[in-house]
């Protein structure tokens, strides 16, 4: 790996991880907030849910006992919410590391430095690992603060489940979104490809929930492997992060695979 | 030694479109190597390829002896490229783009740097987004030779500078040369090729057309010369010139256009006994030289007649 590429890499990301953490802390306060006075009247908005179909309330993340502080933040706010916002930031950044680079024009200075094409794409690789990381601080520390906040102290080893969790869902997506940038000379084109197969794998999640005769479909997405709400609630890790991993881990390698071999056409 | 570079059989394609066919050539060491074309005829396919930015369809092209494409990194660790129409990390001041370019290398990269800005009349405080076209040309100058690399590749590295600057970038590459240094330069103008090159590489339609010494290519190029007489002069005074031809003439006989190849002596010496009120020598013309290999008929698409009428 680039040391070079890596500090470049890690200066370029700063600010928009700043932003990105400071959003997700915000609106993870912001629901924090909110869940005493859901707690407060549990029983009128349990009454109320229960009018639900079940399977209407598992397609979106919720849970029908929502008597619990990881319930309500899992259905408001890690189970989906946060999902997407990670989504987009692993999509713009990974598709940001060859395809914006190739249309650019940038990619001919880029690739006139005496170091191999896998090193300086590792290099890029982990300065958005390492910001994914720092997101998903973030979002662990501000569930903690909340959890203090509204009286409901979280343990940290349910804190750190749910964030390995988090962190498996970014890398797949991420995983994905790079090794399409890795194909593309343009960005947008990469992006839009990864943004449209994360909506994919939402829907295809969201309609096995609610069609049992589509059921399977949700073994196709992996919203169905990320579960950070059981994990904040039991300290458990799902099998499916090992899957999520996997997955984004062997796309990331496909990428910089794909990225040793391409022409870089001017 | 292994030769600076060696292109062997070096063909690449687009698809089903044309890139570069069959290109055979070595650059010496020590020499400034010109590689001359008009826009689209290959020029930039060659130098991706000795990049290792793309990979060849056919044939192979080494770097003091290391293939381009398997050896990318440690050939690029001998070479100052300088891209043409180069594309910058916008939000980088010149300095913190150079810095992070030499923390590729080893050596006191960043010492020459400034002192190449100094000497350009370059400052690299400025973010790059800010800089003019001129600018952000002396700033690829300055990026391609920072490292003191023993070859430059070089893609129309004049392109943007004024006369001046082109001037001070030529005594550059002299100073270069006489380190050691080898260049290929690739260009357009065949003006630039000439006053600095010592051999060049003259490719047309992605196939190499000639190499040839710069004096030879002096002797095979033709410049335009419109002169405006007081009163008509006929075009038959300039038939007995050699390397003279009238290209053509306006019907009052007062306008004449000449195509001049080799001394312009005799040539000069008979205008001064003739009526001259204006006269302006045109640059050397690369579609001449292409006119010596490829003959009047091939190249009528290229090379227009002058608007005046054709001499009878």
């Amino acid at each position: 790996m680039s040391l070079p590429m890596l500090r470049k890499a890690v200066n370029d990301l700063r600010w928009t991880v700043v932003w990105y953490a400071v959003g997700l802390a915000v609106y993870g306060l912001l629901i924090c907030s909110v869940y005493p006075t859901f707690r407060n009247s549990q029983q009128a908005f349990q009454s109320l849910l229960h009018t639900y179909p079940k399977a209407f309330l598992q397609a979106f993340g919720v849970s029908a006992d929502m008597g619990s502080l990881p319930a309500f933040l899992g259905a408001e706010y890690l189970n989906v919410i946060w999902a997407l916002i990670i989504a987009v930031f692993a999509i713009m950044a990974g598709t940001g590391t060859v395809a914006q680079e190739v249309e650019r024009g940038t990619a001919d200075l880029w690739l006139s430095v005496p170091a191999s094409r896998w090193s300086l794409l590792s290099g890029k690789l982990v300065a958005i690992l390492s910001g994914t990381v720092v997101l998903v601080l973030a979002t662990v520390a501000t569930v903690a603060v909340g959890g203090l906040a509204v009286g409901e102290p979280q343990p940290v080893s349910r804190l750190l489940a749910a964030g390995v969790e988090m962190l498996a869902f970014a890398v797949a997506v991420g995983g994905y979104a790079v090794l399409l940038s890795a194909l593309s000379d343009e960005r947008g084109k990469a992006a839009g490809i990864a943004a449209g197969l994360t909506l994919a794998f939402y829907l295809a999640w969201i309609i096995g929930g609610l069609v049992s005769r589509l059921g399977w479909l949700r073994y196709l997405s992996i919203f169905s492997a990320y579960k950070p709400q059981a994990a904040l609630t039991s300290g458990s890790i799902a099998p499916g992060v090992g899957l999520l991993l996997v997955l984004g881990i062997l796309c990331a390698a496909a990428g910089v695979l794909a990225f040793q071999r391409r022409d870089i056409l001017g | 030694m292994d030769a600076p570079v060696r292109v062997e059989s070096l063909t690449r394609y687009y698809g089903q479109r044309r890139g570069v066919v069959d290109l055979t050539f070595t650059v010496e060491p020590g020499e400034i190597f010109g590689f001359l074309g008009p826009n689209g005829a290959g020029k930039t396919t060659t130098i991706r390829q000795l990049m290792g930015l793309i990979k060849p369809t056919r044939g192979s092209a080494h770097i003091f002896g290391l293939d381009c494409w398997l050896d990318a990194p440690r050939v690029k660790a001998s070479v100052g490229y300088l891209p043409g129409d180069i594309r910058y990390y916008e939000r980088m001041t010149g300095a913190a783009l150079l810095a992070f370019l030499a923390s590729f290398r080893e050596g006191q990269v960043l010492g020459r740097a400034r002192e190449l800005a100094a000497r350009l009349d370059l400052d690299l405080s400025q973010q790059v987004r800010h800089l003019s076209k001129g600018n952000r040309q002396k700033l690829a100058i300055v990026q391609s030779l920072m490292y003191g690399a023993p070859l430059l590749i070089m893609d129309e590295p004049s392109a943007g500078l004024d006369p001046i600057r082109q001037v001070e970038f030529l005594e550059l590459l002299r100073e270069e040369q006489q380190r050691g240094v080898t260049v290929f330069l690739s260009s357009h103008l065949l003006t630039e090729v000439e006053r600095i090159a010592s051999r060049v590489g003259i490719i047309r339609d992605g196939e190499l057309v000639a190499i040839e010494d710069v004096a030879r290519l002096r002797a095979l190029r033709e410049r335009l010369m419109d002169v405006t007489f007081r009163e008509p002069v006929a075009p038959e005074r300039f038939a007995g010139l050699e390397g003279v031809r009238v290209v053509a003439a306006n019907t009052d006989g007062k306008q004449l256009q000449l195509g001049v190849r080799g001394p312009l002596g005799p040539l000069l010496a008979v205008l001064a006994a003739l009526p001259v009120e204006d006269l302006t020598y045109g640059p050397a013309d690369l579609e001449s030289v292409f006119l010596h290999y490829y003959g009047v008929a091939e190249l009528e698409t290229v090379a227009p007649v002058p608007p005046m009428e054709v001499a009878r």
